[in-house]
């Protein structure tokens, strides 16, 4: 357990002077050359402005305003969203899961190959394709299903998280089921089995918790992969969050300390599960 | 082993439908001269204009075309050879830095876990927008010819891989090296060299191939998402539309232009946009096909030798034939 926090902490600081480092860079070229006095005079300023971040300024077309407080209900926006989606999509996939276990395996290898394709599909194809879909619906049935564009002070919570979900779903669930399968052949199956416990029973208590924690490994990379999904989806939504905010500012401040406010949930989140994984098996 | 791969039928469905794009599109470019079909108007038999461009898709314009009337479709394949083009090279040149990268961290000892913990941001920042966020301002100075900035754009896109792919192919490494039989070379004497040449490397080889084909795929994908930001490659040259009204229009038709060109139109011509990330699509499905099939035969040992089945395997010659014994008694002697 100290070990973790220890290693935790490290890896915290390194991350955020990683991010602060890589939110400097546009000070490192003038034009397309390299300006290496520049880039270095722009990492102490950015430390500087990262320790008093009411400093920063947002320029809107009216003139600038302070980043803070005005950011934090954008921040709250899109954190919502991508943890809303991240937690549907691992419910969902182990239902899935869970469902598709219980089918003959004829039907299971069909499936895997459908989730496959599916997987392959870019999240810009699905944003798109749900907006197309809803606006086709709209045309036939002049009912709006949900409200596509949101206004600035018009939050729309439904169409974004279900677009950011659907393809990690199908990400997690190519690693549930690949799991499922690997931990299926191994002794302790064999063993519960031989004392009579149920197949659903195996299944829940013993295999899906040691499959759950190969989705915990993958977490990082999977919200990576759905960071950059919010990216389009706020693009292509027109949503306010906070990659629209870095988009529309182009600031290197505010680039960096939304960056930074980015980090801190999804670290702690990671944190979280490693002490969890750790209580749970023991593993470092 | 890795020859294997030719006999997987997933990577080759992948390949040969990248294959086949490639060369549509080189077929397009050396024998039809790169020509598109334009046509703003169609016309009814008595020659009087029917509909004007843009027209949506039909058996005519099979990926419809945009308002000058150019047809998507043969947009697409002419792109093709750029985008994928594009992505072949970043990606290699993403692999082989980070190859040579990975032997420097190889040893680092020490310093490793500082370089991972740093290299640990990349993945808290979405790559597009890393892309977006340095590129922008310098894309839209105007004293750059066209070729500076794709050739930026391209350094920038190669550089934000190389740490977290450098210390991918490191672990690779270390994996490899815990295997028993690196440690009996080591007994033998073999040198470091002889090791990582004779030893590591086969076993690299493979895993490398994998490593290059989801580069690939995250180079397409982020491709797609810079199109959509438009970020852009292919190069931009106002065409005039109508007598004031000027339109930006790809170079090049390279698929992530054809994207952030058309983007403006996506509530007019929804197909413009539709069609260049669905030309995406396919590829990356394509790219994810062979990525499988490496993934399948790599852990396959060589196939054996085809091994007759239980009908072949019976001798030709019956061992047995009816007139060949008779029973003692009723055997003639004498």
């Amino acid at each position: 357990m100290p070990y973790i926090l220890k290693d935790s902490f490290l890896s915290m600081v390194l991350s955020v002077v990683g991010i602060i480092l890589l939110g400097s860079v546009p000070y490192m070229f003038s034009g397309m050359t390299f300006n290496t006095s520049g880039y270095l005079d722009g990492i102490t300023e950015m430390f500087r402005v990262m320790l008093n971040p009411e400093e920063i300024m947002y320029f809107a077309e009216s003139g600038p305003y302070p980043l803070f407080p005005s950011m934090w209900g954008i921040y709250g926006y899109s954190v919502t969203i991508l943890f809303a989606a991240f937690f549907i999509a691992i419910i969902v996939a182990l239902l899935f899961a869970l469902f598709i276990f219980m089918l003959p395996s004829s039907l299971k290898n069909r499936i895997r190959v459908f989730s496959f394709v599916f997987e392959s599909i870019p999240d810009v194809l699905i944003a798109i394709g749900i907006q197309f879909f809803i606006v086709w619906f709209f045309k036939k049935t002049n009912i709006l299903l949900f409200q596509i564009v949101s206004l600035y002070d018009q939050k729309t919570y439904f169409v974004p998280i279900l677009c950011l979900t659907i393809l990690p779903t199908f990400l997690i669930l190519r690693i549930l089921l690949l799991n499922i399968e690997e931990e299926y052949g191994k002794l302790y199956v064999d063993t519960a089995r031989s004392k009579g416990m149920g197949r659903f029973r195996i299944l829940w208590r013993h295999v899906l918790p040691n499959t759950l924690l190969s989705v915990f490994h993958q977490s990082r990379n999977i919200l990576w992969f759905m960071l950059s999904n919010l990216l389009m989806i706020e693009f292509l939504f027109n949503i306010y969050g906070i990659t629209s905010l870095i988009r529309t500012s182009g600031n290197p401040a505010v680039f960096t300390i939304s960056m930074l406010l980015l980090f801190v949930p999804m670290f702690l989140f990671f944190t979280l599960l490693r002490v969890i994984t750790f209580k749970w098996v023991g593993e470092k | 082993m890795i020859k294997n791969i030719w006999k997987d039928p997933f990577f080759i469905v992948g390949f040969l439908f990248v294959f086949g794009l490639l060369i549509a599109s080189f077929y397009h470019e050396i024998v039809l001269d790169n020509e598109i079909y334009e046509e703003q108007y169609i016309h009814d038999e008595e020659g009087m204009p029917k509909e004007k461009a843009p027209f949506e898709p039909s058996s005519l314009y099979w990926f419809g075309s945009d308002r000058m009337g150019a047809d998507l479709f043969s947009q697409i394949i002419s792109g093709a050879k750029y985008t994928i083009g594009i992505a072949l090279v970043v990606s290699l040149l993403r692999v082989g830095l980070s190859f040579i990268g990975s032997f420097l961290l190889w040893r680092a000892g020490r310093v490793m876990p500082f370089i991972k913990g740093l290299s640990q941001s990349f993945y808290y920042i979405p790559s597009a927008l890393l892309i977006f966020f340095i590129v922008g301002p310098i894309i839209q100075l105007e004293n750059y010819t066209f070729w500076e900035k794709a050739f930026f754009e391209m350094l920038l896109i190669i550089a934000i891989a190389v740490p977290n792919t450098s210390i991918l192919i490191k672990e690779e490494i270390n994996l490899i090296e815990k295997e028993e039989f690196i440690t009996s070379a080591k007994l033998m004497g073999g040198s470091r060299v002889r090791i990582l040449s004779k030893h590591i490397l086969p076993h690299l080889w493979p895993k490398l191939l994998l490593i290059y084909v989801q580069q690939v795929i995250a180079v397409l994908l982020l491709l797609a998402h810079l199109g959509i930001l438009g970020v852009f490659f292919g190069g931009t040259t106002m065409r005039e539309f109508t007598t004031e009204y000027e339109i930006p229009v790809s170079d090049s038709n390279e698929w992530s232009g054809l994207i952030g060109g058309y983007y403006y139109q996506l509530r007019l011509a929804p197909w413009l946009v539709f069609f260049p990330v669905f030309s995406f699509a396919a590829v990356i499905l394509a790219f994810n096909f062979m990525g499988e099939g490496i993934k399948r035969s790599v852990n396959k040992l060589p196939i054996p030798k085809k091994v007759k089945s239980k009908g072949e395997r019976k001798p030709n010659i019956s061992l047995v034939e009816k007139n060949s014994f008779v029973f003692l008694s009723r055997k003639k002697t004498g």
